[in-house]
């Protein structure tokens, strides 16, 4: 336990992270033992490889970018969110107007009903499936915040 | 924690967004390269933190103090980098190690395949870690974030990045065993 403890204190000295206090009980311990100087070792050989690497960096445009896209990206819910809402109304309207207006209303022929409401049917879903597509592509599309 | 971060995250939480703007910048770089470390593809990192922002900021009225902006971002950003790479697994995606680098090795003296192929088997050994372990290397090792600052945006006291980073780069030692 106290082993275990000394090891994570021993990552801490290693990082320059620790207090003088813990240093010094650190540094006790690795020269009474063996087994925390090869830890250490190990430690530090980890460190010096890894610091010779970094992540690789993206184009400066990409920042200077970021909040831009971040901001289109938010304006963008909350156009959706309202374009939506006023369809589903505009929808809702529209779809009692029909039904009261036309299907209901005695004057035209059955056929004449039924080619309107297959007509009408047919458009939403075609506007349905494209849009769905529309979407589909867009969300996977890599390319999409570059300018053509 | 910058005192200015919770004066900013206090201020978004009313509604301003040129403080939320303040947030992005200081903190998009933190969260592309914290990505990019987890998910490897940088088109795909900037995708998953910009949305992340995008989320923060549809719920930064649920924040419930400034103060904890960075580990409640951080908890955003995690889970949607856990989405992202469980979808990635379900829908077998190419994963980056097979596209691209997202390490570069800065030492020179080795010829560049040499250089590759250490990226390469770094970054193979650090994705073949628990995603705890991962993250904590990502931040420690190539953020060159202190403690102090990765138990902040982890939200966990700073004994416990010491106690974490120790079992994370055991582990890394271990799967690393043929080249150091």
């Amino acid at each position: 336990m106290e082993n275990d403890r000394l090891k994570e204190l021993l990552t801490a000295y290693a990082d320059g992270e620790l207090e003088e206090e813990l240093c010094r009980e650190v540094e006790k311990r690795l020269a009474e033992s063996e087994e925390f100087r090869q830890e250490l070792e190990s430690i530090k050989k980890v460190k010096s490889l890894t610091s010779q690497m970094k992540l690789a960096q993206p184009e400066k445009e990409v920042w200077n970018m970021y909040w831009n896209q971040v901001y289109n990206r938010i304006e963008r819910g909350l156009g959706w969110v309202l374009l939506s809402v006023g369809a589903v109304i505009f929808l809702s309207f529209g779809a009692f107007h029909f039904v009261r207006d036309f299907l209901f209303d005695p004057e035209p022929q059955l056929i004449m009903k039924i080619g309107v409401s297959a007509a009408i049917l047919g458009v939403i879903i075609l506007f349905v499936s494209v849009l769905r597509e529309r979407l589909f592509i867009r969300k996977r599309d890599r390319y999409k915040e570059i300018v053509r | 924690m910058n005192q200015s971060v919770s004066v900013l995250a206090e201020a978004a939480r009313r509604g301003e967004t040129r403080a939320f703007e303040q947030l992005v910048r200081q903190y998009m770089q933190k969260a592309y390269f914290f990505t990019l470390g987890l998910v490897g593809n940088r088109e795909d990192a900037l995708d998953i933190s910009q949305n992340a922002f995008v989320k923060a900021y549809r719920g930064i009225r649920n924040l419930g103090s400034g103060e904890k902006f960075p580990s409640w971002f951080f908890t955003i950003l995690r889970n949607e980098t856990v989405n992202y790479i469980k979808k990635a697994k379900s829908k077998r995606l190419e994963s980056l190690e097979q596209r691209e680098s997202f390490l570069l090795y800065t030492d020179q003296s080795l010829p560049e395949h040499e250089r590759a192929a250490v990226c390469r088997t770094v970054q193979h050994a650090i994705r073949s870690l628990p995603l705890e372990m991962q993250e904590i290397l990502i931040m420690q090792h190539f953020q060159d974030l202190d403690y102090s600052e990765i138990a902040d945006l982890l939200g966990i006291p700073r004994g416990s990045v010491a106690s974490r980073l120790y079992r994370a780069r055991a582990a890394l030692k271990r799967k690393l065993n043929g080249i150091i």
